[in-house]
């Protein structure tokens, strides 16, 4: 949907999208009648592991054609708009209260992530830059965290996208990780997604972990990853004024409008709709339809996830990176864990 | 000449038009 893409274009990819995202939710609903009819107590696996699987098992088998890719990547624009729908499932006051929360363990979490990471790649002699690219993925939101650095630091292209590899091929192995787990530890719903919103560093990978670990833990896990990616903006401003310091980037030069622009702009569609959603505009039909068109539009990003996961790309790239991301991602998990059983004690999640 | 909308602001008009054909059309969606 960037400018310029022919929309007829995107039409097979979306399909691929709707085709592996649909497969998923047959699947979870075949085992579940299966088990019903002969009266088996199978384990209810969410579809959206499913998807993910069946995603993941296109791209690194037989592929994925250039065709589909332009509409695979709308993956984004359907995680988007997704949120922006799961706004009519939350009352602003919750919002308010637990994005409130969410913000004070982010604002920890950021500090001491970036300062693991920068820590790990001097230790395994990164770049610098791409070290700052792989610090604010892991810290914030991912591949649009490390887009928006990338301008602001003047870092390379190929920093960039190995950042982002990183960062994608972290993110999808603690999804498989994390629900276990959380089983494990035997966290309740609204724990495991705030932990999930906390740990998880790609959003789209974010709310797929809760979602897999249940419908309220991924609505969840998209309240808080979507306070952690309202802060980009200062972060990516941090950055660029330490280089900008070191005469290695463009000083910024009006911090407001530079904070407007790299400010996410679907979290004011989700605030606007959540507060529709508590003045009681909408019906209950009506709020259940605005539910489940945010659930088919993450069924569509989580098919995206799955396809846009290349281990073979992965593998390419050398392993340092990759040792760094994994490190600091265990290190993250473990500190927003703490974060979250302190949070419970003392504030109640 | 107008400077076309962003990718952003694009995502929260779709939104917007969706949203509003649930409100006024009524249009239900099943999971």
């Amino acid at each position: 949907m960037k400018k310029g893409q022919n929309l007829l274009g995107l039409v097979p990819g979306i399909v691929l999208l709707l085709v592996i995202g649909y497969g998923g939710k047959l699947i979870e609903s075949t085992i579940s009648s299966f088990g019903k009819a002969h009266h088996l107590a199978l384990p209810n696996i969410e579809y959206v592991l499913w998807a993910i699987l069946l995603g993941l098992l296109v791209s690194n088998t037989v592929g994925v054609h250039r065709i589909f890719k332009p509409g695979i990547a709308t993956y984004e624009f359907f995680l988007k708009i997704g949120i922006i729908f799961l706004g009519s499932r939350f009352l602003l006051v919750d919002v308010l209260r637990l994005g409130g929360v969410s913000l004070v363990l982010v604002a920890v979490e950021i500090v001491m992530s970036i300062a693991v990471m920068t820590w790990l790649g001097r230790s395994f002699g990164l770049s610098p830059k791409l070290t700052s690219l792989l610090a604010v993925g892991s810290s914030i939101c991912g591949v649009s965290a490390i887009i928006a650095a990338k301008g602001a630091i003047n870092a390379k292209e190929e920093d960039s996208s190995l950042a982002i590899t990183v960062i994608l091929t972290v993110g999808t192995v603690s999804l498989f990780l994390l629900t276990p787990i959380g089983r494990l530890l035997g966290l309740d719903d609204q724990t495991f997604g705030v932990w999930a919103g906390l740990a998880v560093d790609n959003t789209a990978e974010a709310i797929a972990t809760g979602a897999m670990y249940s419908d309220s833990a991924g609505k969840i896990a998209a309240l808080v990853k979507t306070a952690r990616n309202a802060t980009i903006g200062f972060v990516v401003l941090g950055y660029a004024w330490q280089y900008a310091q070191q005469g290695l980037a463009h000083e910024v030069g009006n911090k407001a409008v530079f904070l407007w622009e790299k400010f996410p702009k679907f979290v004011l569609g989700f605030l606007v709709v959540s507060m529709l959603a508590s003045v009681k505009v909408f019906d209950a039909a009506q709020l259940t339809s605005l539910a489940n068109l945010s659930r088919w539009a993450f069924l569509l990003t989580f098919a995206g996830v799955g396809l846009n996961t290349d281990f073979r790309a992965m593998l390419k790239q050398g392993t340092r990176p990759f040792v760094v991301g994994v490190l600091g991602s265990v290190f993250i998990t473990i500190i927003t864990y703490g974060l979250v059983v302190i949070a419970n004690k003392t504030v109640g999640l | 000449m107008t400077k076309p909308l962003s990718y952003d602001t694009r995502i929260l008009l779709i939104a917007a038009v969706v949203i509003a054909a649930v409100y006024f059309f009524n249009i239900r969606v099943t999971w």
